[in-house]
């Protein structure tokens, strides 16, 4: 009990990063992390503070997983200068958009637990308990680098925690593959122990900390992005038809009507694993409403939805009129629910130039005037939703009619709860079902799927990395179709400027820190930002 | 975006000498270094001469300052005044040599090197994410450089067709250095110069100038005043001249003028002498613009045939489309269904100072083609591309806002306000604005803003016409502000009385704004006339009057027009 009480009041109150301060390394150069000193490691205590500040340090990274994910996904765009250049494919390493730093503080953190607390001699510190101390580092140090290697590619993959001045600061780029390797294995340990819990005590904690279903679902995340089809359907698999024995585990929500309990009250059923706020209790605000989404209904706002995304949502619920749906008030996945349009009357959808996200805003009233209190919404990280289409998207690419029919019908699945029909009225329990799919191709399911993903997750950070792993899988098969679907999203630059940009797969991440390069020796700028031609 | 790293030279900044400048390329002439013997914090801080000076592969491009005695004049930055360097390298430099002939810089001459680097220059510090958002930018000759991405190379761009940018925005203390792997040839010489120059076309320049066309083909710019308010403003000319070289004339049996005028006297009427039929050959070889020929070949939707006017009057050449051929050659033909010619495949879209040269591979005669679909752009005149940036003329894509400009002193407009004036102070009385991604279906990207009050009115002169019966079509754009036009709460959504040539019986009344069919901005068409005859092939006046109270008192009306469509009607 005293171990979790810890760690709520530290992952929502921070302050344990003070407790450290004897440290005089805080302000260690990245990616050379946060150093925990060796003396510090006594009890289990100093371990569940730690895991506290990896938690805490998470929320810090919300910023990044936002604007990363979002801004060249053509669901969102920014007004920040900054941004722009991030969304516009003009990057610097100088910008201060592709600081990394924060992630590598979550990596350093986790590699000092991973380090020490096998070594923690405290007789009430029980193995199982240990161990699953240990699951949630791995899951912090891999969530960590598999963001990393979807933005950066090649990074320096650090294992060691740094606890003093003898550590070699000067680590070079590691290939993404060895990096999605050492995540895959870090979430195969964490998993071998058996000691990741399946719920917490606190349900805030079930879902706001690192559960085996979150190392599941960040084992699928990374074999879908190493193209590991069998591992991510296996992953998937864990989560979707959970072991009997597991009466407690993540479900997919299948009532239309509940879909924005995801975001309000959050820490819902569907939920894997959320980042969590709580301002009633330890009044903390994350401003994700003020900040980038807009409170409405005032206009501005920094993360606006694009033209392109706008129609693909009218489009939908166009459909979900036609289909009989109230035309106010909450509609499943769309008006009150991703969105509401800007202005005073929230029937008028069709009619406005400008929606805005709503799901870290409202709350379950439909209208337009009922805003949160305060701006405490969780950050999701991994939902089931995400996990049935990262299946889908698993088994179109392995092939085949009987997995094309599951992939058709996870998608199914999704639609229907979100008020939509069946995917090109495709009933997969009809006999003539398999023979419909079979006549498709993998590249029109892929997109379908994409679809899918971007009116599903609308602000959850995914947008771009959905499209990025459509581009590259493959030996970057739909190289031209990626740049395509860019450059429908996009709305704030010249579209031949990206076209040129994007034929050098280098460009489509980012450039290594200006400050990294300039202090370790050993780093290599991604090739495109370099300046020898 | 490329940009520099690993600076190694330190500087430190003492102080900054001040001079004032009258105009742009005046701040050239200076004779020292502002910036001599100073020392700076770090190269950001460089100016950009310096700066160069301090990078290896810049030694020939300082040379080619030197020379030009500019060196001084690229480090200032009095008054605040900034620079775009577009920087050959080393390699670029020793290219650039061999095509001119020299071994090395001082072979160039003061006065060359120093119309390469005004060419090289532009006054305004461009960052990268702006560069890649022009079309064209103006340099310290005051020459437009067009701006192409390279869709062959990644984040690369092309200058003027030829300038290779390989990297962007590398900071300077006075502006930004942009480094060129090809540098470019300075344009010094005229449409005109060009095929004099060229020493092919020795009947056509002997036909331009007894055709009266010299002086002006040798015009860059003049300056005029405007009568309503004495404002002085420089006026720049632009011609695509379609050139015939004289082999091409030889394989038609012309050999000389006399040659060409007996061959124009075939089947003239006898009244027109044979100056006139001359001057009219030659004015059918030159439009009133700069097009380069793909612009020409350009083709709205499914369309095939564009009509082009000439500056002989009422005199038009089509050029069609060959969406099947296979070299770029065949593409496109002019007066495909006439006597018709191609351009060739080499010396076309030959820059000069005031316009483009293309040489075609038959004499073309005046020929009167069928009737074709005319899209007539409302902001395309000469005139209008004179008035507006060149970067945001006709942009190739949306622009990331809205970019406004007057332009009610181009003659193109004779217009005049209503007496109650107009509410809406967003816009001047006629604006020239470019076009958001929420109005991408503009034709090129613009439209023109009338915003001038109930009864006033605008009388503008059509492309040629080719006669005959013609459908034709209004295309507006609508914005979220025009909801009240539209629906009608305020005013009459915009009615105009519409006619052709001050002829009553052409008189028609359309309210455009009523016939907007959805909510979203765009662009929406409505009918003007589902058919009216021009009698002959002419240009036409239209004129249209708004009869709208709320163009006077709503402070949200305006008029704004992308093109006017005349679909020939069998």
């Amino acid at each position: 009990m005293k171990t979790i009480n810890i760690i709520k009041t530290t992952i929502f109150s921070a302050t344990m990063l003070t407790l450290m301060s004897s440290c005089n390394d805080w302000l260690d150069l990245t990616p050379n992390d946060r150093r925990v000193n060796s003396e510090y490691w006594k009890s289990k205590e100093d371990v569940a503070a730690i895991i506290s500040s990896g938690y805490s340090t998470m929320r810090s990274c919300v910023p990044s997983y936002l604007t990363w994910g979002e801004l060249r996904g053509g669901t969102l765009f920014s007004s920040n200068a900054n941004d722009a250049k991030l969304q516009d494919f003009n990057m610097e390493a100088s910008n201060s958009v592709c600081n990394w730093s924060t992630m590598y503080e979550v990596i350093g953190l986790a590699n000092s637990v991973i380090k020490y607390a096998p070594g923690i001699e405290d007789d009430t510190y029980k193995p199982a308990m240990r161990n699953s101390d240990m699951a949630e580092a791995y899951f912090m140090r891999g969530y960590s680098y598999l963001t990393l290697v979807k933005n950066y590619k090649d990074v320096p993959l650090v294992l060691d925690a740094y606890v003093d001045d003898k550590a070699d600061f000067n680590t070079g780029k590691s290939s993404d593959t060895t990096v999605l390797n050492q995540i895959k294995k870090d979430v195969e340990t964490a998993i071998a122990t058996g000691a990741a819990k399946t719920t917490y005590e606190n349900s805030w904690a079930t879902k706001g900390r690192v559960t085996k279903w979150a190392l599941y679902a960040l084992g699928a995340d990374a074999c879908l992005w190493s193209e590991d089809w069998d591992g991510c359907i296996k992953y998937c698999d864990m989560i979707l038809n959970p072991d009997k024995k597991d009466i407690f585990h993540p479900a997919f929500m299948t009532n239309t009507n509940d879909w924005f309990t995801i975001f309000y009250p959050g820490n819902s059923n569907e939920s894997i694993f959320e980042i969590n706020w709580d301002y009633q209790q330890y009044q903390q605000n994350n401003n994700f409403a003020s900040t980038y989404f807009g409170t409405p209904p005032s206009t501005t706002s920094r993360f606006r939805i694009t033209q392109n995304a706008s129609q693909q949502i009218k489009d939908e619920m166009q459909e979900l009129v036609d289909n009989g749906a109230p035309k106010g008030g909450h509609m499943g996945r769309m008006l009150f629910g991703s969105f509401v349009p800007v202005g005073s009357d929230a029937t008028k959808w069709l009619e406005s130039t400008q929606l805005v996200v709503w799901k870290y805003y409202g709350t379950d009233v439909a209208d337009l005037g009922s805003g949160r209190n305060n701006q405490d919404a969780n950050f999701i990280i991994y939902r089931v939703a995400e996990i049935m289409l990262m299946k889908a998207q698993a088994l179109i690419m392995k092939g085949g009619q009987e997995n094309w029919l599951e992939a058709v019908s996870l998608i199914n699945k999704i639609r229907q709860r979100a008020g939509l029909k069946n995917y090109n009225d495709i009933d997969t329990e009809d006999e003539n079902a398999a023979t419909i799919i079979a006549q498709m191709d993998e590249q029109t399911l892929l997109e379908e799927v994409l679809h899918e993903k971007k009116m599903e997750f609308i602000g959850e950070g995914k947008s771009w990395y959905d499209l990025l792993w459509f581009g590259k899988i493959k030996d970057y098969k739909y190289k031209q179709q990626f740049i395509a679907k860019v450059l429908e999203g996009n709305e704030t630059t010249n579209h031949s400027w990206i076209t040129s940009v994007l034929q050098n797969t280098n460009a489509w991440y980012m450039p290594i820190p200006q400050d990294d390069i300039e202090h370790n020796n050993n780093l290599i700028q991604n090739p495109y930002y370099s300046t020898s031609k | 975006m490329k940009n520099i790293k690993n600076i190694t030279k330190s500087f430190i900044i003492t102080a900054l000498a001040l001079m004032s400048a009258s105009c742009d390329k005046d701040v050239f002439d200076i004779g020292n270094d502002p910036f001599k013997g100073k020392t700076y914090l770090n190269e950001t801080n460089a100016p950009i001469a310096t700066f160069l000076e301090s990078q290896e592969d810049f030694t020939e491009y300082v040379k080619v300052l030197k020379q030009a005695n500019m060196f001084s004049a690229l480090n200032q930055s009095t008054n605040g005044v900034s620079f775009t360097a577009f920087a050959p390298t080393n390699s670029a430099m020793y290219d650039f040599y061999q095509t001119r002939g020299v071994k090395e810089a001082n072979e160039l001459g003061e006065q060359y090197a120093r119309s390469f680097v005004l060419f090289h220059t532009v006054k305004d510090s461009i960052l990268p994410e702006n560069f890649i958002l022009k079309n064209s930018i103006t340099n310290l000759s005051e020459d437009q450089l067009s701006v192409a991405i390279d869709d062959q190379h990644a984040g690369e761009a092309i200058l003027n067709g030829e300038g290779k940018v390989v990297q962007m925005g590398l900071s300077a203390y006075n502006g930004k250095v942009y480094v060129l792997s090809k540098a470019m040839t300075p344009l010094v010489e005229t449409v005109l110069d060009r095929i004099i120059t060229a020493g092919n076309s020795t009947l056509m320049v002997e036909a331009i100038k007894q055709a009266g066309w010299e002086k002006m083909l040798n015009t860059i710019s003049d300056t005029i005043k405007i009568d309503k308010t004495q404002e002085t403003v420089i006026n720049k000319h632009y011609y695509t001249l379609l050139n015939v070289t004289d082999e091409v004339f030889k394989k038609a049996g012309i050999n000389t003028i006399a040659d060409l005028k007996n061959k124009l006297r075939e089947g003239a009427q006898q009244e027109i002498t044979d100056d006139s039929l001359l001057r009219r050959y030659v004015s059918y070889h030159i439009m009133p613009n700069a097009y380069t020929t793909d612009a020409l070949g350009n083709q709205s939707g499914s369309e095939t045939t564009r009509i082009w006017n000439t500056a002989a009057k009422n005199q038009v050449f089509t050029v069609t489309l060959d969406s099947n051929a296979t070299v770029q050659q065949d593409k496109y033909i002019i007066n495909a269904s006439g006597i018709s010619a191609k351009f060739t495949e080499k010396d076309i879209n030959i820059l000069a100072k005031n316009g483009y040269v293309h040489n075609i591979d038959n004499w073309l005669p005046i020929w009167e083609p069928a009737q074709t679909k005319v899209v007539w752009d409302l902001a395309d005149y000469s005139e209008i591309k004179s008035m507006v940036p060149a970067e945001d003329y006709q942009p190739k894509e949306p622009t990331a806002s809205e970019n406004r400009y007057r332009v009610s002193a181009a003659s193109c407009f004779t217009y005049e306000m209503g007496e109650s004036g107009s509410s809406n102070h967003g816009y001047s009385d006629i604006d020239y604005v470019t076009c958001k991604a929420n109005i991408k279906d503009a034709v090129n990207n613009d439209r023109i803003v009338f915003n001038i009050g109930d009864q006033g009115w605008v009388e503008m002169t059509t492309p040629t016409l080719i006669k005959g019966k013609y459908k034709i079509e209004l295309s507006i754009v609508y914005l979220a502000e025009h909801n009240f036009m539209r629906q009608q709460t305020s005013g009459n959504g915009g009615r105009l009385k519409v006619s052709f040539d001050d002829n009553e019986n052409t008189t028609t009344f359309t309210a455009p704004y009523t016939k907007v069919t959805g909510f979203m901005p765009g662009i929406y068409t409505s009918t003007l006339y589902d058919e009216i005859e021009f009698d002959e092939t002419a240009a036409h006046k239209l004129k249209f009057i708004v009869q709208d109270a709320a163009a006077s008192k709503n402070n949200k009306f305006s008029l704004q027009f992308d093109c006017i469509t005349f679909t020939p009607i069998e």
